[in-house]
């Protein structure tokens, strides 16, 4: 039998033992030789802190109790570190861009800086955290009395010690060891180097203690798997389960999932002491095979134990009591070292990260509320002031812990604490995922969420806990407040016979989430809210540069220096400073900073003294003289809108645009014929005037001058004759052409043959041809033309091609070739001559109004009047023809005319040829 | 930046997807009523059936994690890049008080 004093000896000796490793780990991390202790194992390692006393000795207790169950709460954070690529990645992505420094933080940082929030957070883990370090204290002494057998030993002083003494004292040397190693600095996204070590070195020692019994139980005592099992079965122990696996197995997998995320222990080592994500990648799956090899034995010893110990003997100390009781008090020792590796390693990095929240949410805001002249205080003045806060903390912590121990240790309340715990800092989870997945998601929502979910984990799970210690509790239990039976902590809103567990993870997981959303939906965020928001949401999309700059940069460098003095050191801001090539001293004192800067240092303070601090701290700096957030915000808000209302305004000046450039247009037409109009009535003034004059001097002659022969006399009338048929055809073709652009009323097409009326045309012609000694000459004819058109009209299109055709012929041997053919849908006829042609200025307008082609002798009688291609034109387009000038094989002018065959039979030929 | 990226995306979403099936699949296989399949009071190598079955997912689970950790993409910046100032000047400090 070991003696009390020497069990005890060799606790304070393991733990000077922590103390040695923790300091020569921190000395090797300053002289920069860090290689080993920021290794992936390490960090894995590192995460089993997560074993627990509760699960060291608990384990074996819960597998004799209740079967298989214990397996749950290890493989909850399998599945999770199975999936470490979404969850604690995108987790660890964003403490490290937004320098979280705990649970508390990141949610306060994501939903606005708010600080109250990061106040519950803060207290609904100190609540939650305080009973579990008063179940490891528990847990170490009740180790040490099951390992030395304390009772009665009276040889020693030391076994003078009671429980509430020794708890106390190991409280205290926690207190000291984690004050020295976990808050050697204040910045809290820096490795506890040393911490770490020791957290590790007690990772590997309990693992190996753990296996070491398994195997000297199982293949030691028991002789194999198999043979353990039938061991049991024959001393009458249920090696099955005793039921189907049902919500109670759901339940607890599931709070063990959400606490290896949520706890403050587990956050603290999971995300802000990890210095490379990529350390996830080993943790991926090495945590998952600690957790395995720890469980391994697990269910094998309980079962031993329940077979071949006594049945009053305690099944959570059978890892002690079993090599005792084979007489192999070493291993009994070794395994109590494990044990107490176990609950140690929990007591040190739970208060260190109760410690950074305290003081990071709850001391320092205050601080920088109270006290004016915190910023005025020396260099470090408020980095000083937090590692006091911080000690100040541990201890009070470790206090806490200790004095819950004190009141509840005697009883049972301390038995289910783990769960209890578990179930408390689970209430984070509902705000943990939508301040990482839902960008919509308020303060208000999370703060009510986790307010309801707390109030009503504290009714249902951790007020029922007290049931056997206090008769209040137990009444109230049983018969609900004042009565109401409705509101029975276990059985809420009558939901009777279910396990206390489930009743109570059900309810506090439905109403605190069905609380979260309901009131994101019905609130607003805040500016800096929807800041947050998106760079948590979006960590992984946005571009690491693309940081909002929350502050504006009015401050002088030298305002900024003071404050980054005093929360990081001179060193470090000085560094930060020049690394940012900010000038300072005399020459740079008034000169304005970037607000990339400003944020960068929000940040790096932010490391230190939580983000809702260092927001304010910097405000305090720089808001003197710059624009708040909302109003950054609101200008925003107004620049969006006004730039809105200017795009509108482009489309609207753009459609304007088009729209002048169409009434441009149409003026531009307007224009051009108005002066086609008045082109037109000074030609025809012109044209008039011409024979009017000269019938009007004959006429005065004649008129006057009685003695003129009758010769004279004669020629003078029939000059004023031919003048006046001069007048009329004009007056005539002008009527023609007004009459063909307005639209003629007794204008009727009819079938009739084309070639027809191009005969009687030339035929019309030969008279005019003698005269000028023109050969007309028809090269090559269609057999039928048959049109749909007005025969009179077609005709003196003809009429006036061919004449015109004779009449400009020059040529010593004049010439004009007609030739005509049908292709499969038009008529076309040629009329070309070897005459001068139509000079090419003249080509593009020869069928408008009033063209000649040879405007010099608008005067000779034999020039017309520039009207008659123009009238030809517009018949053969109201024909639906077209009149065009060619190349034709000839020197001269060419013209073609095509028309549309028409398909309507020529049976009224006849007719048409007698109209 | 932006090489052959394409490609490498589309992989990477893959295998995203695939450790949200692993997960998804994980969970599913150790909650009722699948788990209570092995629940049947029988031994198999002299160890109880479910027992054995609980411990072959997990090292399922342990395997598919190791395929998982090698071969998904490395972080673009696995350190966060922009402010880390030289370790000497990180030094702990502040041991007054």
């Amino acid at each position: 039998m070991l003696s009390p004093d020497f069990v005890i000896l060799t606790a304070f000796a393991y733990v000077g033992l922590l103390f040695i490793l923790a300091y020569l780990s921190d000395a090797r991390a300053k002289r920069g030789k860090s290689r080993f202790l920021s290794s992936p194992f390490v960090y894995t390692l590192s995460i089993s802190v997560y074993c627990t006393s509760w699960t060291f000795f608990g384990a074996v207790g819960t597998a004799a109790r209740d079967g298989l169950e214990f397996l749950a709460i290890y493989l909850g954070p399998t599945l999770v570190f199975v999936g470490w690529w979404f969850i604690l990645r995108k987790l660890v992505r964003i403490s490290h861009s937004q320098r979280i420094t705990s649970v508390a933080d990141l949610l306060s940082s994501r939903f606005g800086k708010s600080n109250r929030l990061a106040v519950l957070v803060t207290f609904i883990a100190v609540v939650s955290v305080t009973p579990y370090i008063a179940l490891q204290l528990k847990a170490i002494t009740s180790s040490i009395q099951a390992v030395s057998n304390a009772t009665g030993s009276n040889g020693s002083h030391l076994a003078g010690l009671d429980e509430v003494r020794l708890a106390f004292g190991i409280a205290a040397v926690m207190a000291i060891f984690t004050i020295l190693f976990g808050t050697r600095n204040v910045d809290a996204r820096e490795q506890h180097h040393g911490v770490v070590a020791a957290i590790a070195f007690e990772a590997a020692v309990k693992l190996i203690a753990f296996i070491t019994v398994g195997i000297f139980v199982v293949f030691g005592l028991g002789g194999g798997f198999g043979n353990v099992y039938a061991l049991a079965l024959e001393a009458g122990v249920e090696i099955h389960e005793k039921a189907a696996f049902g919500s109670r197995w759901v339940a607890i997998l599931f709070l063990a999932s959400t606490a290896v995320i949520c706890l403050p222990r587990q956050f603290q080592i999971t995300v802000v002491e990890n210095s490379n994500e990529e350390h996830l990648r080993t943790a991926g799956w090495a945590f998952p095979t600690y957790l395995f090899l720890m469980s391994v034995f697990t269910f094998p010893i309980a079962l031993y134990g329940l077979a071949t110990q006594p049945p009053s003997s305690n099944p959570d100390m059978f890892i002690l009591t079993l090599p005792m009781s084979a007489g192999n008090e070493w291993l009994a020792l070794f395994a109590f070292i494990g044990g107490f590796s176990s609950a140690t390693s929990m007591i040190i990095v739970a208060s260190i990260a109760l410690s950074i929240m305290v003081s990071n949410h709850v001391i320092m805001p205050i601080a920088l509320r109270r006290s004016a002249n915190l910023e005025a205080a020396e260099e470090h003045g408020i980095a000083r002031f937090l590692l006091r806060s911080r000690r100040v903390s541990i201890a009070v912590m470790l206090f806490l812990g200790f004095a819950y121990f004190w009141m509840a240790g005697e009883s049972d309340a301390l038995a289910p604490i783990g769960l209890i715990s578990f179930a408390g800092v689970a209430q984070f989870l509902p705000a943990m995922l939508a301040a990482l997945y839902w960008r919509h998601a308020t303060v208000h929502g999370a703060m009510s969420g986790i307010l309801v979910g707390f109030v009503i984990w504290a009714w249902t799970m951790f007020l029922p806990s007290f049931e056997s210690s206090s008769p209040l509790v137990r009444q109230l239990v049983a018969e609900g407040p004042w009565g109401i039976t409705m509101l029975r902590p276990q059985a809420l809103f009558g939901m009777e016979g279910v396990d206390p567990l489930v009743h109570s993870v059900f309810w506090t997981f439905l109403i605190n989430t069905v609380t979260l959303v309901c009131v994101s939906l019905a609130t607003n965020q805040s500016a800096l809210e929807r800041i947050q928001s998106t760079l948590f949401v979006d960590i992984f999309r946005r571009h690491p540069s693309a940081q909002p700059h929350i502050l504006r940069g009015s401050a002088t460098t030298d305002e900024l220096f003071f404050v980054a003095e005093r929360v990081l050191g001179w060193e470090r801001a000085k560094a930060l400073f020049e690394s940012s090539d900010i000038p300072r001293g005399e020459a740079a004192s008034r000169l304005g900073v970037s607000s990339e800067f400003i944020t960068k240092l929000e940040r790096e303070m932010a490391s230190s003294i939580g983000a809702a601090s260092a927001h304010v701290l910097l405000s305090k700096v720089v808001a003197g003289d710059s624009i708040s957030l909302e109003e950054m915000m609101r200008i925003a808000d107004e620049t969006q809108q006004v730039i809105e209302y200017s795009h509108e305004l482009e489309q609207k000046s753009l459609e304007l645009r088009s729209i002048a450039q169409q009434l441009r247009e149409a003026n531009t037409l307007l224009e051009e014929l108005h002066r086609q109009k008045d082109d037109f009535l000074s030609q025809v003034s012109h044209e008039v005037r011409t024979p009017m004059t000269s019938i009007r001097s004959f006429s005065e002659i004649l008129l006057s001058d009685d003695g003129l022969s009758p010769d004279q006399r004669k020629r003078f009338v029939s000059i004023i004759h031919q003048e006046s048929v001069r007048l009329t055809k004009l007056l005539d073709e002008i009527l023609d052409l007004s009459a063909l652009e307005h639209g003629e009323s007794d204008w009727v097409n009819s079938p009739i043959d084309a070639e027809d009326v191009l005969d009687r045309a030339i035929a019309i012609c030969e008279a005019l041809a003698r005269q000028k000694s023109v050969k007309v000459e028809s090269v090559s004819r269609a057999k039928k033309g048959p049109v749909f058109a007005n025969a009179d009209r077609l005709s003196q299109v003809f009429i006036n091609i061919i004449a015109n055709a004779i009449a400009h012929n020059d040529h010593p041997q004049p010439r004009v070739e007609i030739t005509s053919w049908t292709t499969k849908e038009t008529y076309v006829v040629e009329i070309c001559d070897n005459g001068p042609g139509i000079p090419k200025q003249y080509r593009k307008n020869i069928f408008d109004k009033f063209v000649r082609a040879n405007p010099d002798d608008a005067s000779s009688p034999t020039s017309g009047l520039g009207l008659g291609l123009n009238i030809s034109y517009n018949i053969v387009k109201k024909l639906n023809g077209r009149l065009e000038l060619v190349d034709g094989r000839l020197s001269g002018a060419c013209f073609r005319i095509t028309l549309p065959l028409t398909k309507i039979e020529l049976l009224d030929e006849r007719a048409t040829e007698t109209a | 930046m932006a090489k052959p990226r394409p490609a490498r995306e589309e992989d990477v979403r893959r295998r995203a997807e695939a450790v949200l099936v692993i997960q998804a699949i994980g969970a599913l296989l150790l909650l009722p009523p699948l788990i209570n399949l092995f629940n049947t009071r029988t031994l198999l190598f002299g160890v109880p059936l479910e027992v054995l079955y609980l411990f072959v997912v997990w090292l399922l689970l342990i395997g598919c994690s190791v395929i998982i950790s090698l071969r998904m993409p490395k972080a673009p910046e696995s350190v966060p890049v922009e402010d880390q100032s030289p370790a000497p000047e990180r030094r702990s400090e502040g041991n007054g008080g």
